[in-house]
């Protein structure tokens, strides 16, 4: 038998609540969070700690977003056993093509109307989308085909 | 390649929990073998000859696609 370095089952619960929280938090901090606004709520603070605080969120949201997605990808199922490794590889292989995709369209994108990221921030976005892709691709695969095989079976 | 895994078993009135426990994997697997969405290593097949005391002719055939 081939040796796993899989995490044990119990992290996978905790990955899927810190994955969506974390992401939820990071994309509400970046959409609503304003210093003006915090400055507000924390009345008599100076801007620097304000700045200092809105970073801090910022940074721990994203932070457990990304272990949370760890823990859920590197995470032993209940019962792991060959067919679950099996459905593991080919969920990567659709993930890598899902962003080996995007890619492509994007490059060609680029390409033909001549629209590159604008700045640093720009191409950070852009890559850190890809990588988010590739990984949102393997989880939903994976779960889906799982829980599609699990609710057959009960069928029966 | 398909198999006959599903007559074997209800043959010998074993259920597929049981199956499943007896060669250590989940029931969901012994599912996806014998409804043909899963092709099982070498291991699991000798695991299944084993415990349905057949030989693993008896349990699996190529089919054409399979050249």
């Amino acid at each position: 038998m081939q040796r796993s370095f899989l995490l044990p089952y119990r992290f996978k619960p905790i990955g899927a609540v810190m994955m969506p929280v974390g992401l939820f938090i990071w994309i509400w901090s970046q959409l609503n969070l304003s210093e003006s606004k915090l400055s507000t709520y924390l009345n008599g603070l100076e801007p620097t700690n304000i700045h200092l605080i809105k970073v801090t969120i910022l940074t721990i949201s994203f932070f457990s977003c990304l272990l949370g997605m760890f823990f859920l990808v590197f995470s032993k199922e209940k019962e792991e056993d060959e067919y679950v490794a099996d459905l593991r590889l080919k969920s990567f292989q659709l993930a890598a093509f899902v962003q080996m995709t995007f890619f492509l369209i994007a490059f060609l994108y680029m390409f033909l109307f001549k629209k590159e990221p604008s700045g640093d921030a720009g191409l950070e976005l852009f890559l850190i989308a890809s990588i988010f892709l590739f990984w949102f691709s393997y989880i939903s695969c994976f779960q889906f085909s799982i829980l599609k095989n699990k609710l057959q079976a009960n069928e029966e | 390649m398909k198999n006959n895994i599903r007559e074997e078993r209800l043959e010998i009135g074993i259920t597929q929990q049981a199956l499943a426990e007896t060669i250590g994997v989940s029931r969901q697997t012994i599912f996806a073998i014998e409804t043909g969405k899963y092709i099982p290593s070498a291991i699991l097949v000798l695991k299944l000859s084993r415990a349905l005391s057949k030989p693993v002719e008896s349990l699996f055939s190529l089919e054409k696609i399979d050249g």
